[in-house]
């Protein structure tokens, strides 16, 4: 079958078809017509940027019958051979099979010879990094010094496995990866020989799936054609390629930002089946949240050079409420778990843990944010007009995102209201941690205006107190006494209030609290009635008790003996000591 | 190739219509063979068991057929491109006896660049009788460097009527400069309802295990075969859940007996842990999208039991399957792993 792929039809023949590497190109050709052609010639670069065709035009220049120049006539008896691949004076030696030191013993043999019929006898060594040690050392001597009509070139992928002594000997070339655009060009210009008709989108997509190498490019544009009948789409030509459509970037990131799950595990179901590469789809949602932070730093107008406008404005749109210390969470967590995904035998679920962890990210807040609230509490004003349910939008628009899943869907309680304690306020998340016995109808004015803020308690007058609930005037009463005697605060840590009006308080302390010794000394229960007349401003009669509990010692014991007698006569015991002929040394009760 | 690979092929051999799952990939390459444009190297990647190789073998007896038959409906091309399996080339090749179809492969644990070196002095001759001679290399990602540099040459340009198909689970894990030089082709997971079609109606299995055993066979059918054979997983899945269940309702540190039995035999552990893994998976799933858990027999049980937990912990105790599952693959003591393993599942 004389079918020829693209990329060998179409290998060019001569330095100007060669695409985009003008500063190999150039200096080669300048070097031919001027005389001043190196002997040994290495040229490196990624894999199809053009290294063997480049030494393949090149030995035509130094070749073809109208020689040296640097447009060979591509129809000279040389210039045809070398073409075919049949040339006797060139050889194109795959280095990687042929990287033993017999076979560069055999080729510095041969070197001496003059050439058949042409100017120059050409040495091509293609993948050259793949010499052993000592085939490249038995090639110095001739390298540095080869005959007046030997030219050697060497082709390699990885210049960094080529020993110094061979780098220093040979005028090296490094060819560049190609640009979208150049490789975009080159393959319209091609479909307009072949009377192709394809949209200057798909082109770019598949430039872009190129990834910098012409011949990957042209293999793409291959499978393409042959794979479609009629026109060609560009719907087809992200289903042939798998390219990842940029729409299930947006729509995953919109899913994220938004908590929806559901959505996100459809998504990744759909590749799946679609057969996608997971690995492939990662690295891309990487890319696409790194736009999307670079996009909330620099805003829409920003540098992304490979973005189009409109993606951009999308993705202004899609951060707009995303703090910048959110979008580095979740860019962190996808880096952390990168290497689960190229592990994991069965990388879908790998993809769908992440993001449910994704989804578990608490929105942090700037510190600027944090600073300002913390800013606003010292000055005394209100933190926030009202209390907040979850998803309530704060005072400044970076802190009022969503929050992800709240992982039990809350109905919007309102927060209890803030008693001085300045840590309870930093987070979204403070409904984790409402007072059971706080009432729903509180009116929510009463927190800004708290008279227990610790820095204006001397003013205020004495309080309502039935107004209150127990559990709120005990919170209120232990953060006092804890600021002004730190160890009587401790010892009523775990205690419980009840207030009966009109002025009776009484303080219970279970009897299992390990300072109880401390409580009953006289002098501390007197410091607690001043701390708590102090507080209250109005005179209470105020009692400790201690609380009993747990089981009666005194019943316990009678249960233990109960049950070590029942065990005593139990009849499989007696048994056993009869069989045994053992006796009962200890008895113990679980 | 071994006596029961080349039945299995045989049996299997009854034109590309008998390949389930990958009609996108038999398109394009009827496709190309209809428009006599077959590039000269093809890698074929995908997921173990899914097949890439059966493909490939009905793609050589395709290219050499003698008497082509027209694809089944649902094709754009109606050319007669679909292999008989009924001629002499197409009997040789479907047994491995052609001697211009090359089938390459790792004899251990890598292919080495000796097997590289006597195909390409092989392929420097004509073919003995093909019309299109094909190399079948497969899991090329088992090549070790030298040998995959040693192909770079001929891959780029082989010799007249010769076509390589290169296998792979993915293209990154072979040298990049291979697969630039080859047409890519992706195939993709089989579709569970087809698979389970395929096992109810070809291997006579009753349709509840068809469907539990579709769910964990990844798409693949190889590996869903295996499990057939194997009737013992069947079981074990269940006790495997069960136990998962009983730790999630009243976490105890009371598990290690589950641990040990876990942890006797290495084969099963490794079933245990991917059974572990899309049970939990399927707890945090189901939550957000009910329809979408793997283990579809026992979505009423996953939904209820989701109700009940939280997802950090859940996401804790995935980590906790992931990190043993690491540390048993570095060769890890398997008992003290899983032990560690039970006591953050039960925290």
């Amino acid at each position: 079958m004389a079918y020829l792929v693209f990329a060998r039809k179409y290998r060019p023949q001569t330095f100007e078809d060669v695409v985009e590497q003008a500063h190999v190109t150039k200096t080669l050709s300048n070097a031919v017509t001027s005389g001043r052609l190196a002997h040994a010639i290495l040229l490196s670069g990624p894999r199809g940027t053009g290294k063997t065709t480049i030494a393949r035009i090149l030995a035509k220049c130094v070749n073809c019958s109208e020689a040296p120049t640097s447009t060979p006539c591509n129809q000279c008896r040389s210039c045809t051979e070398i073409t075919a691949g049949n040339a006797m004076d060139v050889f194109e030696i795959d280095g990687a099979s042929n990287n033993k030191v017999e076979n560069i013993r055999e080729l510095r043999e041969n070197a001496k010879y003059m050439p058949a019929h042409s100017p120059y006898k050409i040495y091509i060594i293609d993948e050259v990094h793949m010499l052993t040690d000592a085939a490249f050392n038995a090639l110095l001597k001739v390298l540095e010094e080869p005959p007046a009509h030997v030219l050697f070139l060497f082709a390699t992928t990885e210049v960094r496995k080529i020993p110094i002594t061979i780098l220093s000997r040979c005028q090296r070339h490094d060819l560049r990866r190609i640009g979208i655009n150049a490789i975009a060009a080159h393959m319209k210009k091609i479909c307009e020989g072949e009377n192709i008709d394809i949209s200057d989108k798909g082109l770019a997509l598949i430039a872009r799936e190129a990834d910098g190498s012409i011949r990957d490019g042209l293999s793409l544009l291959d499978q393409v054609i042959t794979c479609t009948e009629t026109a060609i789409t560009d719907k087809e030509i992200i289903d042939i390629l798998g390219v990842i459509d940029r729409q299930i970037l947006f729509d995953i990131s919109g899913a994220l930002f938004s908590g929806d799950m559901a959505a996100i595990i459809d998504i990744c179901d759909l590749l799946y089946r679609q057969g996608r590469h997971m690995m492939k789809f990662y690295t891309e949602l990487i890319e696409h949240f790194r736009n999307l932070l670079v996009v909330k730093m620099e805003g829409a107008a920003s540098t992304l050079s490979d973005v189009p406008a409109h993606e951009r404005e999308l993705m202004e749109k899609q951060v707009g409420n995303i703090t910048q210390p959110h979008l580095f969470q979740v860019l962190n967590v996808l880096f952390e778990e990168e290497w689960r995904i190229k592990l994991s035998a069965s990388p879908k679920t790998a993809l769908e843990m992440t993001f449910f962890r994704l989804m578990q990210i608490r929105p942090a807040f700037s510190l600027d944010a944090l600073i300002e609230k913390l800013d606003r509490l010292k000055t005394g004003i209100a933190p926030a007009g009202k209390p907040q349910s979850p998803g309530a939008s704060e005072p400044e628009p970076s802190a009022s995102e969503p929050e992800p899943s709240a992982p039990e869907p809350e109905p919007s309680a309102p927060e209890p209201p803030v008693h001085g304690n300045v840590l309870s306020e930093t987070g979204p998340d403070s409904p984790g941690d409402p007072g059971p016995e706080c009432p729903a109808d509180d009116p929510p004015e009463s927190a800004p205006a708290d008279p227990a803020t610790p820095d204006a308690p001397s003013e205020t007058p004495p309080m309502d107190l039935s107004q209150m609930d127990n559990g709120e005037i005990w919170d209120r009463l232990k953060s006092s006494i804890c600021e002004k005697s730190p160890v009587l605060g401790a010892c009523l840590a775990d205690g419980t209030l009840t207030y009966t009006p009109p002025d009776r308080l009484v303080i219970e302390i279970a009897s299992t609290h390990p300072n109880i010794a401390l409580l009953r000394r006289k002098k501390n229960i007197a410091g607690i009635e001043k701390h708590c007349n102090d507080f209250f401003k109005q005179p209470l009669k105020i009692s400790i008790d201690v609380k009993q509990t747990g089981p009666d010692p005194g019943d316990l014991k009678k249960k233990h003996r109960e049950l070590e007698s029942e065990a005593r006569a139990h009849p499989l015991v007696n048994a056993a000591i009869k069989t045994f002929n053992g006796k009962i040394q200890d008895i113990k009760i679980l | 190739m071994s006596t029961s690979n080349r039945s299995r092929l045989g049996k299997r051999a009854t034109g590309f219509d008998a390949i389930i799952g990958q009609q996108r990939q038999i398109r394009m390459l009827a496709a190309a063979l209809q428009k006599k444009e077959v590039p000269h190297a093809m890698l074929f990647t995908g997921e173990a068991g899914i097949g890439k190789k059966t493909t490939a073998i009905h793609f050589a007896m395709a290219c050499n057929c003698g008497h082509p038959m027209p694809m089944a409906g649902g094709f754009v091309f109606s050319g007669s491109v679909n292999p008989c399996g009924e001629c002499r080339p197409c009997r040789k090749i479907a047994s491995g006896n052609h001697p211009d179809v090359y089938h390459i492969q790792p004899p251990g644990a890598t292919i080495k660049i000796e097997q590289i070196r006597t195909l390409c002095s092989a392929l420097s001759l004509r073919p003995h009788e093909a019309l299109l001679r094909i190399v079948l290399l497969s899991d090329a990602h088992l090549m070790n460097a030298e040998a995959g540099n040693a192909l770079l040459k001929v891959l780029e340009e082989p010799p007249e009527k010769t076509v390589f198909i290169l296998t792979a689970p993915e293209a990154a894990d072979i040298l990049p400069t291979i697969v630039s030089r080859c047409r890519h082709l992706r195939f993709n997971p089989i579709p569970e309802d087809q698979l389970e079609a395929y096992l109810v109606e070809k291997r006579g299995m009753p349709p509840e295990n068809a469907m539990i055993i579709a769910s964990m066979a990844n798409g693949s059918i190889g590996r869903a075969l295996s499990i057939c054979d194997d009737d013992w997983i069947l079981l074990h899945r269940r006790r495997v859940i069960e136990q998962m269940e009983i730790i999630f309702r009243k976490p105890a540190g009371r598990d290690l007996h589950f641990a040990e039995m876990l942890a006797q035999d290495r084969k099963k552990l490794r079933f245990s842990l991917e059974i572990m893994k899309s049970w939990l998976r399927d707890l945090a799933v189901s939550r957000y999208f009910p329809e979408k858990v793997c283990n579809r027999d026992i979505r009423s049980r996953l939904a209820a039991l989701s109700r009940t937990v939280d997802m950090d912990g859940l996401i804790e105790k995935t980590d906790a399957v992931w990190q043993a599952e690491r540390a048993i693959t570095a060769n890890a003591n398997a008992r003290l792993a899983i032990e560690a393993m039970m006591m953050r599942l039960s925290e």
